[in-house]
């Protein structure tokens, strides 16, 4: 019986000091949150501002330099006007919802949010925080409302939906040959499978058919190229959801092996070697954001801000990209561009 | 204290997914791999359910349900077609993110403003003390609702463990406990070895899909890639219990692998709320985990020089 | 009680591997009588113990247990009517469960696998009484996992289990080979005891030609997959391990391992 009494014994003292170490890990949780909550009655009165990215592109970052910027041009300054948090999740759902969490508990005066997962979990979880989302390809089908005017109170954003008929009518004047058009999407990503409806629309509109290739993750993107290059498209123009945008150095790249000439929504694609883009202008986005952050800064309420489309889309063209594809383009679609790179250097407008 | 209590749910909630992991990898000693695709599987049949009008209780069972029989599965692979475990796991596994797209119809389903069971129990709580009822513990003030989200998805796992645990002490249960033990042995006494495994494994990934469920709704939508790492999570916790507890006995690893779950999630919370960068969570969760496994041996390594020295 | 028709199995067929274990062996055992079956390795011992419990399946030829063909019968099936004790000690028990826990499973075979109490009141008395009968004092240490016992005290337990609900087979394999004499001699006697108890159908694998002479009533004999010599009743009784010997020699021209095993 006495080896009983110490198994007993043993076992009680085990699991108290996994119930300690909880305790523990929750004091030290609240303490700090004592700290911050004095921290802020003593703080000078400085705007807060959060920023929580999904995963680190291009487009993300654009969208902050373009929020940071904007508030730059309207007298706001780092530091002295406002202070601003930067999170990106890295792809990883678990940390998204620990940084919404946190978030949660230091009550910024505005949430800025990059990309459609963040949105939607920032939707469920925030309510009593202003939240700007600076890019989503469908803020309505992510659940911000019902329609860009009648939205949730406390939520309101630009809505990054590419142009796919400029896009469309890009490749007509460009390739006016072109009969099929090809793309990657992925289908574990919402705004990707939108996109590529809403461009099988366009170019349906336009004659044109639309291939499509699922891809799933970083590493298949090379033979989703190849499997695209071989289904005879005429040229590429890839739609922007985060799996490709991050990894399109690497379709770029494919698609220089194939000789297929690609397109994309994304401006930094055509330095990296596309013939042109039609870019919604995620920077002017960050811009277009940072300026309704204002307008609720200085009194106005979200509900009333309703939700818009970026307010520009550039093209953007690439001289030695549509010589290595075997491409003319056309002289008075060059004197449109927004941009012109390569041994035509370009007036930028 | 939000941040606590946030903390504190997501840790109950993968406890349930702790426990399916213990299951697979301890009782039957069976490395199971379906965890990911289990786990959005759960989610995905929650969320399809819930907007086609299905009332979220039964969603819910019937999420443990679909677990079950994808675990029944990769049992069934293994018993009966002699797949090697490792690979009759990533088989179902990669099966299931065709399967949950199919299921969802998308890759993405929101849940902001259906009923769920998490919606049911603020409802409770509103309805019994209040909207904007706040208790107060030691100075914090918390609305009431979350606190009793938490306490009674606590009382839920709860009753869920000691239901598992009574399990393993049956008939049946024990058989099962014995066949991750030495299968060959039981074989000699009459137990059907296939056959427990596909049930067993099947009931590991109920559990798991449960916690997928739960977490969908919770969070407030269902995402195909909502699997994506749980794998890990799961085993750290089961690890972080086994250094707290350290015996064997069913019971306890049980009470371990809940303790470690809630344990992870909280000092994930804490370095998050130090401001740690994001990107470096990955790294920073590995060096807690080996932390708490080292800890306890260095400290009876002293106590055992201390009792030589004396 | 049991009858081996033709039994054939060849391992790693055509290939340079390749091992005749069985060679049309064919065996017929009569109820209550206890075999003792002599041979080296390779003789063909242990896939003739597998054929005969379901773990092996032999390429041709039948295995027929009180009248019914079980040769297709899987492992877990035969059990019911099949008791076994391995060789290795750690092969008959379930190291991290308890001494009770273990037991109950034996008590299982057969039938009540359903939700019904593992450790039930009765069941566990019952448990106790017999491990008390062992004389090893081992009832004390009931809730122990086995993993802590010796290699003596488990195969006493796996003999134990293998007899619980009385078979109409018992199969010891080598079952005292990795004991120390003394403990074999203990475990030896508790088999002795049981069989003669229950008047147990035993088959009984050994190496020790002491064993053999001391135990049974009837040795067989086996060399490269067929059975050389089979000796029974008044024949077996005026055995003596000499003459075991001598036969060892004619068979394998040199005998390696001669020694007395107790």
């Amino acid at each position: 019986m006495n080896d009983r009494k110490r198994l007993l014994l043993f076992v009680a003292k085990r699991l108290m000091l996994g119930v300690l170490l909880i305790a523990l890990a929750g004091s030290v949780l609240l303490i700090s949150d004592r700290r911050r909550e004095l921290n802020q009655q003593w703080r000078e009165k400085r705007a807060t501002f959060y920023f929580i990215g999904y995963t680190d592109n291009p487009m993300t970052e654009d969208c902050l330099n373009g929020v940071i910027d904007g508030l730059n041009d309207a007298g706001w300054n780092r530091g002295r006007e406002f202070d601003i948090v930067i999170h990106n999740a890295q792809g990883d759902m678990t940390a998204l919802n620990g940084m919404i969490d946190n978030v949660v508990q230091e009550k910024p005066d505005i949430l800025f949010t990059s990309a459609t997962p963040t949105l939607q979990t920032v939707l469920k979880k925030i309510s009593g925080i202003p939240v700007i989302f600076t890019n989503s390809a469908d803020p309505i089908a992510a659940g911000a409302g019902k329609s860009f005017e009648s939205h949730l109170s406390n939520v309101t954003g630009i809505c990054t939906m590419s142009d796919f008929e400029g896009m469309v009518s890009l490749m007509k004047e460009i390739m006016p040959k072109a009969r099929r058009i090809g793309t990657l999407f992925v289908p574990g990503e919402i705004n990707s499978c939108i996109y590529k409806d809403q461009f099988e629309i366009a170019a349906e509109k336009g004659g044109l058919t639309l291939t499509a290739v699922p891809v799933n993750s970083s590493s298949e993107i090379s033979v989703a190229t190849q499997t695209l290059c071989s289904k005879e498209v005429d040229a590429i123009c890839q739609v922007a959801d985060n799996l490709t945008s991050a990894s399109i150095a690497g379709i770029i790249q494919q698609a220089r092996a194939e000789k297929v000439p690609l397109f994309a929504f994304l401006s930094e694609t055509v330095k990296q070697g596309a013939v042109g883009a039609v870019a919604r202008d995620y920077y002017q986005a960050g811009k277009d954001s940072a300026e309704m952050a204002l307008r609720i800064m200085r009194g106005r309420r979200a509900a009333d801000i309703p939700i818009r489309y970026v307010s520009r889309t550039k093209i953007i063209l690439n001289t030695d990209a549509a010589e290595f594809f075997g491409i003319k383009i056309p002289p008075d679609v060059l004197r449109r561009a927004d941009e012109v790179t390569g041994r035509q250097e370009g007036r930028i407008r | 204290m939000t941040l606590l209590i946030g903390a504190l749910v997501m840790g109950v909630i993968l406890s349930f997914l702790a426990l399916g992991i213990f299951v697979s990898f301890r009782l039957f000693n069976y490395p199971d791999l379906t965890a990911e695709g289990s786990f959005a599987l759960g989610g995905a049949v929650i969320a399809a359910l819930i907007i086609s009008g299905f009332e979220p209780l039964t969603a819910t069972l019937l999420a443990f349900i679909c677990g079950c029989i994808a675990g029944a599965c990769t049992g069934f692979l293994r018993s009966y077609l002699k797949v090697q475990e490792l690979l009759s796991g990533i088989l179902v596994m990669t099966s299931l993110y065709s399967i949950n797209l199919t299921i969802m119809g998308r890759s993405n389903i929101p849940l902001l403003s259906d009923t769920t069971v998490i919606t049911i129990l603020e409802r409770i709580s509103d309805r019994m003390l209040g909207v904007s009822a706040k208790a107060v513990l030691l100075g914090w003030s918390i609305p009431c609702r979350n606190l009793a989200v938490f306490l009674i998805l606590l009382a839920v796992l709860a009753v869920f463990s000691l239901a598992l645990y009574l399990f393993f002490r049956t008939n049946i249960g024990t058989a099962m406990r014995a066949v991750g033990n030495n299968a060959q042995m039981v074989r000699a006494l009459g137990v059907n070895t296939n056959l427990m495994v596909v049930l067993g494994i099947g009931l590991a990934n109920g559990c798991i899909a449960l916690s997928g469920a739960l977490m969908a709704q919770y969070q407030g939508f269902a995402d195909v890639q909502m699997g994506i790492g749980m794998l890990v999570w799961g085993i750290a916790s089961l690890i972080i219990g086994d250094s707290l507890i350290g015996i064997r006995s069913t019971g306890l690893t049980m009470a371990g692998a809940i303790m470690g779950s809630v344990l992870f999630r909280l000092l994930v919370s804490i370095a998050l709320q130090w401001g740690m960068n994001p990107n470096h969570l990955k790294l920073v969760s590995a060096v807690l985990v080996l932390l708490i496994i080292v800890f306890p041996m260095m400290v009876q390594k002293k106590r055992k020089k201390k009792g030589a020295e004396a | 009680m049991l009858e081996l028709r033709n039994l054939v199995k060849i391992y790693n067929a055509g290939s340079p591997n390749e091992m005749r274990a069985l060679q049309s062996l064919s065996l017929a055992v009569s109820e209550g009588e206890w075999v003792v079956l002599l041979g080296t390795n390779g003789s063909g011992k242990s896939s003739l113990m597998g054929a005969i419990a379901g773990s092996t399946v032999p390429d041709e030829g039948s295995v027929y247990l009180d009248g019914s063909d079980i040769t297709e019968m899987p492992e877990h099936v035969r059990a019911r009517w099949i008791g076994r004790v391995f060789q290795n000690p750690f092969a008959g028990t379930a190291p991290d469960m308890s001494i009770s826990e273990n037991l109950a499973l034996a008590a299982m075979k057969g039938g009540g696998r359903g939700l019904g109490w593992a450790l039930a009141r009765k069941r566990l008395a019952e448990i106790r009484e017999r491990v008390k009968a062992l004389h090893m004092g081992l009832e004390k240490r009931l809730e122990d996992r086995i993993g802590c016992l010796s290699g003596g005290e488990r195969q006493a337990l796996t003999l134990l289990m293998a007899t619980w609900i009385r078979p109409k087979l018992l199969l010891l394999d080598e079952h005292t080979a990795a004991l120390d004499p003394k403990t074999a001699a203990e475990v030896i006697s508790l088999s002795r005891e049981i069989i003669r108890r229950d008047s147990l159908t035993t088959l009984m694998v050994t190496h020790s030609m002491q064993q053999a002479v001391n135990m049974g009533d009837r040795i067989v004999m086996m060399n490269r997959g067929s059975i050389v010599h089979d000796f029974s009743g008044e024949e077996k009784k005026k055995l003596k391990v000499r003459d075991l010997i001598e036969l060892f020699n004619e068979e394998h021209g040199e005998l390696q391992n001669g020694a007395v095993h107790c």
